[in-house]
């Protein structure tokens, strides 16, 4: 075949040679979230798989096709911030700077997150927009309290690094409130909330009692060094923008179909 | 030529093994005149059994084996773990745990004389009782360990069992009157119980646990362990049959509300 075309270009029939596939085109991330499939058209990656980054923390592995979010047996607890959670993926894009500037990056760290059982009578329902929010206020309230980062153990669990042990990489933020824009992508409620300039989280209840945590970090030479690029800012920003309306979550018809077959 | 063929046609094995029933004996059993057939599924989880199916008089009062609570007796008449190993891994992945208990209610201790004597509290075979009786075993069996502080609670923890009579509905298996109740555990493996009342004061409780062992998961889709669960189940109950006695059917005859006005399809 290689030859044939390469044939027909010395002949100038290159019209009838099939130009070469452009290698840009978004990739489908998809995974099950217990029953639930989670769908996300991610850009060309452009950064070598998180394992290698280092200490900048991520889940432990790849869990597609799927991660058990109902039974929660890989979940974490963590009860300064109350939840319990699990990263589940990671991936990102180099971002291009300036002559001069320093390196930038584009990581995404996907994640499940779940109250706490103490707060869960509280938060019954997190599909109704009023509890998610007012959990998450609580979340950033108590986060930022204590400037605090998550990170990857050795046997894979996320802990949290102290402001001492965490050597900087702590999201240190002055105001001790966010604010958090609601807004429905595909029919599904997205929480947003713009931690800084480096720092954009969405949440996207996906049961009563489950939300999906996307978190973008905009990360400099080092890892842990402020971005103040504006061409690196304005290429994440599109990024992010290009994700975020492919997001879908695509929820069972009927959760108990194959045990209730199994019991008529 | 065909010795030939057979190794060259022969199949790949799957990765996961799955116990064979159709070639599983057939058992049949005699409690009192009430027949239980069902095949004797192979065992090879790795926890030893005791209780292999035998023949019993059911009423006899001072019948041997029997574990006595203050109101009833009870004994195991059927225990098997069917496992489903991974070849790749070559370890035990999950399994079917198939448990089948005798409950005699119609028996009371007396720890004075240290004797049983009948009592006729409860009638199996109206509906009021069995249920209460069911609910009250599911409150005992999982609302204690979810924190539920009575029956109607499902309390704090992950179990999701049946808490009302209107989550329970009497059906006919191969013939015989049951109730069926499946038990959640949030994410986990489930199980599933089917209560036979086999006499006024005699239930026959079978129970079926499946099972994930560490680092699989039962509903992970990539592996078969729910699929597999679910046909060992199906397959079992199929052949699982119960005909009650002459005593038990004049028993049943007699009932005032009955079972069988409740059946439904």
């Amino acid at each position: 075949m290689k030859f044939i075309q390469q044939c027909l270009r010395k002949l100038g029939m290159v019209s009838l040679v099939q130009p070469p596939a452009e290698d840009h085109a978004p990739e489908l991330y998809e995974i099950l979230l217990f029953r639930t499939k989670l769908q996300l058209a991610l850009p060309k990656l452009t950064l070598p798989p998180w394992e290698e980054w280092g200490s900048i923390g991520g889940p432990n592995k790849d869990w597609r096709p799927y991660v058990n979010t109902k039974g929660k047996p890989h979940y974490t607890r963590v009860d300064e911030l109350g939840f319990y959670g699990m990263g589940f993926y990671g991936c990102g894009w180099q971002l291009p700077v300036e002559d001069g500037e320093p390196a930038a990056a584009l990581r995404l760290f996907l994640s499940a997150y779940t109250p706490t059982d103490d707060d869960r009578p509280k938060y019954s329902n997190m599909m109704d927009e009023t509890v998610s929010l007012s959990w998450l206020q609580n979340y950033y309230s108590n986060r930022l309290k204590k400037p605090i980062s998550l990170s990857r153990t050795t046997e894979g669990h996320m802990e949290i690094l102290s402001e001492e042990t965490s050597g900087g990489g702590e999201i240190a933020c002055a105001e001790e409130s966010v604010s958090i824009e609601t807004s429905l992508v595909n029919g599904h409620t997205v929480h947003h909330v713009m931690l800084d300039a480096n720092h954009a989280h969405y949440w996207v209840p996906f049961s009563k009692v489950d939300l999906l945590y996307l978190e973008f970090r905009i990360t400099g030479d080092g890892l842990w060094t402020p971005v103040t690029s504006r061409t690196a800012l304005k290429e994440a920003d599109r990024i992010m923008h290009a994700i975020l309306p492919t997001l879908s979550l695509t929820y069972p018809e009927n959760e108990q179909l194959s045990h209730q077959k199994v019991i008529k | 030529m065909g010795f030939l063929s057979s190794i060259f046609n022969r199949k790949p094995k799957e990765r996961f093994s799955k116990p064979d029933l159709d070639s599983a004996p057939h058992v049949k059993i005699d409690f009192s005149g009430i027949q239980i057939e069902f095949l004797d599924a192979p065992h090879n989880a790795h926890f030893p059994i005791h209780d292999k199916p035998r023949d019993l008089d059911i009423y006899d009062e001072y019948g041997h084996d029997f574990i006595c609570d203050e109101n009833y007796r009870y004994r195991k008449i059927y225990v098997t773990g069917c496992d489903f190993v991974d070849r790749l891994q070559k370890e035990h992945a999950g399994g079917l745990i198939i448990e089948s208990t005798l409950v005699d209610y119609g028996s009371h201790y007396c720890k004075e004389t240290n004797t049983h004597s009948l009592c006729n509290r409860l009638n199996f075979f109206t509906p009021n009782d069995l249920f209460d009786w069911i609910l009250d075993d599911c409150h005992n069996m999982w609302g204690k360990q979810n924190g539920a502080s009575k029956i109607g609670d499902l309390g704090d923890g992950t179990y999701v069992y049946p808490i009302s009579s209107d989550e329970l509905s009497i059906t006919l298996h191969n013939g015989c009157p049951c109730v069926k109740a499946y038990i959640d555990y949030v994410g986990m493996a489930p199980e599933f119980v089917y209560f036979f009342p086999i006499s006024k004061r005699h239930l026959i409780v079978l129970e079926m646990k499946c099972e994930a062992y560490i680092f699989y998961d039962f509903y992970d889709p990539t592996l078969p362990l729910e699929a597999y669960s679910y046909e060992v189940m199906e397959r079992f109950m199929k052949d699982f049959k119960i005909t009650l006695s002459d005593r038990s059917k004049k028993e049943l005859a007699a009932a005032r509300p009955s079972i069988m006005d409740e059946v439904v399809e």
